[in-house]
């Protein structure tokens, strides 16, 4: 039992320890301070447009475009922040050389990775939460509802950046430096929302019968499946838009949220496989 | 453990976690595509109820190319066992009196008055209904009941073949549009990297930029842009067609008669600034096909350019009923109670008023508007008495020329009967608006005094003082603008009565009717509630609703005509408004009042659009006007 709490309790500690040195980095804080500026401004943006009354009937449209503006402040800056803490945080290590000093305590590397994993998820979520926060203030104070949809969307974001941070962060494994991770990570963020275009491949193919044809139409589809589709996500942007009992919505988030943990898990199997034949 | 066996656990776990990761995303998927086709259920079945078709074919394409009217025709077959039997609401009915197909009057439960009397929330779904039909829906959108169904809506949205759904096609932004390359369509979203509203929102800053610039023209196409990228844009649905009717059209004159063209679409001639208006309807019903349960749009389109720059209260109406089976604010039913009266549904409109003060029993509108309506009844049970009196005499008159005593002693003590009558519900109407003038301490009951002036100046009329009606309507028409028109052309009426002399303004007012009528004159009318359509093949005029069934044929003053007004006076409407033949319905019978000259010639001759609920192959004494002509 006390082997588990110690495994639990190194792994918080490490956990925290990349938490703190994360929110020093200058970079990370000029992302965030970004954000909140995008958000903080999208109040100003819509202040001279042309708004309408038709009979009784208000605009919604600076709501609107608050509403977007932030989702994609929030998704843009987010993405940023969630690849350059993921593919920074074990290069840093390694090149300065922190790696070695703790993996020569009695600390497994399963453990060490976890910990390291955890941390950079606690920054993620921390930033998020802020960027989130203000959202949510910006939003009551335009409409004096409370936006009680946003935080299903923020949800769905954080497991959006979940799967790409786990995947930004397996290919960190194999790298010394922040700067292939980094553009590895904007690659499958890329990549994950074209993951469609595979779907159209798979549904032009075959239309000449041919054994080429029909094999990359399979093989698309494979990978359709198989790959993370980050556009699985778009609800995030839809829910603030849905009536509340708008019916499929219920359905999708659970669903969803188990499709970014299995991603995760695979995305830190990954990492984990590198990792262990790491040479350290 | 051996690192090698390590090695291979770890492997297996993640050819299982990416296996999982497959399995779940197929499930993501299927939803996804549940989703939407549960969404192009809603919005097929709305377009059928609203429009008559369950998609809309985008114009300059091959309809053949679109499949949701056989999608359609499926579903309705697949949910008819499906569903259960529903209780049918007024509204469940099409413009033919028709049943609507159980899937569409399924998906929208019609309010329930008594959960509106909570407090109504914007974005709060009043009914449990709703909620539990939705749910239903859904189940059935996602489950193995539709599965066929779903999988051939599926193909045929991928091929781009289902005109009501909101997939992106990057070639719709540009002019190539072979037919082969829908087939499996590239959804636009992709590009944007899931920020495709954000694109959208640009594109609108631009065109709140041209709108201040004043360059209309540049802006329609970028508000066609900027819904093809965000179709769940509405304020962008509701401001774009606002500019269309509003602001394009602020400094236009109404175009002249002979420079407009016939639509037979809309039925009706449009000009340059008329043009504004259909295409702001256009744009805000593409809206209400992306976004079937959004009141906005149906409010939008129903009053602010069916009612207010068109006129047109039957399809402001339309729009408007639709609108309050969704969650909407508390306007949306006062105008339309306030519509249903200027369309003579009175009975409607006061017993929606009636129900609205229950529901708001703080607000001052209704209790106004019952006063209104219950004194418009009055007026009209005037009007319908003195109908029948008129038949009456007519009927004594006829009886009398025939030598028949009997029957003539008869009609004689029916007509005065029926004067009496008359003249009592001819007080109280007079009386009833008094006591509204007289009550009305802050003086804002104008209307209610323009109809006071109005009766006594038909009392005048009736006692052959007709200078001095006149002076009454006159007062009448500065009292209150809204009865400005009716006062006017009351006063054309008496004078035309009392053999005097139009002014010249008044001859110039005749005179541009006159010329209007030669293009409206068969458009169609809605009279007492009800609509009229003139069948250009026929040259006969229909009531909305008409099947088919054989009409009783009704000679223009025959006696048979009399004893119809006697029985229902309301028949001498449509009667006093349309010309040759008119097939209608009073009192559950239907009726052909064969007019004593057949329909005038007008500019819409051989334009109008056949009707489809008119009777196919009409009888041979139906065939008789048309073929004298």
């Amino acid at each position: 039992m006390s082997g588990v709490l110690d495994f639990v309790r190194g792994t918080l500690s490490i956990g925290v320890y990349t938490w703190r040195e994360g929110i020093r980095k200058k970079t990370l804080i000029g992302f965030l301070i970004l954000s909140i500026l995008v958000i903080f401004g999208s109040q100003f943006i819509t202040a001279y447009l042309t708004q309408t009354t038709v009979g009784d009937v208000g605009s919604d449209v600076d709501a609107k475009l608050i509403k977007d503006i932030c989702v994609t402040a929030i998704a843009i800056f987010g993405v940023l922040i969630t690849i350059f803490v993921s593919a920074s945080a074990l290069p840093a290590e390694v090149e300065n050389k922190v790696v070695y000093t703790i993996l020569s305590k009695p600390v497994r590397r399963f453990q060490y990775l976890l910990g390291k994993f955890l941390g950079i998820q606690f920054i993620i979520i921390v930033n998020l939460a802020l960027m989130g926060g203000l959202f949510f203030f910006a939003l009551y104070v335009k409409q004096q509802v409370m936006p009680t949809l946003l935080l299903w969307s923020i949800l769905l974001t954080y497991f959006q950046f979940l799967i790409v941070s786990s995947f930004t962060f397996a290919v960190s494994c194999t790298s010394t430096s922040a700067v292939l991770p980094t553009i590895a990570g904007l690659f499958i963020y890329i990549a994950g929302n074209l993951t469609e275009y595979l779907r159209d491949v798979s549904n032009r193919a075959g239309q000449t019968e041919e054994f080429f044809d029909k094999l990359v139409g399979n093989l698309a589809n494979g990978l359709f499946y198989v790959l993370p589709n980050l556009q699985n996500f778009s609800l995030k942007d839809q829910i603030l838009y849905l009536a509340p009992n708008d019916a499929p919505r219920d359905a999708a988030i659970p669903q969803l949220i188990v499709y970014g943990l299995i991603y995760a898990i695979s995305g830190y199997i990954i990492a984990y496989l590198i990792f262990r034949r790491k040479e350290l | 453990m051996n690192n090698r066996l390590v090695s291979v656990l770890l492997w297996v776990l993640l050819l299982v976690s990416l296996g999982l990761g497959a399995f779940q995303g197929g499930r993501v998927q299927r939803l996804r595509d549940a989703e939407s086709f549960y969404r192009w259920i809603y919005s097929a079945s709305t377009q059928v109820r609203l429009f008559g078709e369950p998609g809309h074919v985008p114009e300059g394409e091959d309809p053949k190319k679109y499949r949701d009217e056989q999608l359609f025709a499926d579903l309705v077959a697949q949910t008819d066992s499906l569903l259960p039997e529903l209780p049918e609401a007024e509204t469940d009915y099409d413009q033919n009196k028709n049943l609507l197909p159980k899937i569409v009057r399924f998906i929208t439960v019609p309010k329930d008055p008594e959960a509106e009397k909570s407090k109504l929330e914007r974005g709060t779904i009043v009914s449990e209904e709703q909620i539990r039909r939705d749910k239903e829906m859904w189940a059935y959108a996602q489950g193995p009941e539709l599965a066929a169904l779903r999988a051939d809506y599926l193909s045929a949205a991928r091929d781009g073949r289902v005109s009501s759904v909101a997939l992106l096609n990057p070639l719709d932004l540009y002019q190539s549009k072979k037919d082969d390359a829908y087939k499996g369509q590239v959804s636009l979203a992709n590009i944007f990297f899931g920020f495709r509203k954000m694109a959208a929102n640009l594109v609108w800053l631009e065109v709140d930029r041209f709108f201040h610039k004043g360059m209309i023209h540049r802006m329609v196409p970028l508000m066609k842009t900027c819904v093809t990228l965000d179709p769940g844009f509405v304020d962008a649905y509701l401001l774009g067609a606002w500019h269309l009717s509003y602001n394009a059209t602020a400094s236009l004159e109404d175009t002249p008669w002979e420079l407009r063209r016939f639509y037979p679409k809309y039925s009706t001639w449009i000009g340059e600034k008329e043009g504004f208006y259909y295409n702001a309807i256009e744009f805000l019903k593409d809206g209400i096909r992306k976004n079937p349960r959004n009141y906005k749009l149906y409010f939008d389109l129903g009053y602010a350019i069916y009612e207010i720059k068109l006129s047109n209260h039957p399809e402001a109406i339309k729009y408007l009923s639709e609108a309050i089976r969704l969650d909407h604010d508390r306007w949306v039913r006062r105008q339309l109670y306030r519509i249903l009266g200027e369309n003579e549904q009175y009975e409607e409109s006061l017993e929606g008023w009636k129900s609205y003060r229950e529901w708001q029993p703080q607000n001052v509108v209704a209790p106004r508007f019952i006063t209104l309506m219950e004194g418009q009844l009055k007026d009209r049970a005037v009007d319908w008495k003195s109908a029948q009196a008129k038949a009456a005499e007519e009927l004594a008159k006829r009886a009398e020329a025939a030598g028949d005593t009997a029957k003539m002693e008869l009609w004689r003590q029916n007509a005065a009967t029926a004067q009496k009558e008359e003249q009592e519900l001819f007080l109280d109407a007079r009386k009833y608006w008094q006591m509204v003038v007289d009550t009305d301490t802050s003086n804002e009951e104008t209307y209610a005094n323009a109809r006071l002036l109005r009766n006594k100046a038909e009392e005048l009329r009736r006692k052959g003082l007709y200078v001095e009606a006149m002076v009454e309507i006159d007062r009448a028409r500065w009292a209150s603008n809204e009865f400005w028109d009716k006062g006017t052309h009351l006063m054309l009426e008496y004078k035309r009565e009392g053999n005097i002399p139009f002014a010249v303004t008044e001859l110039r007012q005749i005179d541009r009717e006159e010329k209007a009528a030669q293009y409206t004159i068969h458009l169609p009318k809605p009279i007492g509630g009800e609509m009229f359509l003139f069948s250009d093949s026929e040259k006969t005029w229909y009531e909305e609703g008409y099947h088919g069934d054989t009409p009783t044929p009704v000679q223009a003053d025959s006696e048979a005509w009399y004893q119809l007004l006697w029985e229902h006076p309301e028949a001498a409407a449509p009667v006093k408004t349309l010309d040759g033949p008119i097939v209608f319905e009073v009192g559950d019978a239907w009726y052909r009042y064969e007019a004593s000259a057949p329909a005038k010639p007008s500019k819409t001759d051989g334009l109008l659009l056949p009707l489809t609920f008119a009777q196919k192959q009409p009888t041979v004494e139906q065939k008789e006007p048309a073929e004298a002509k």
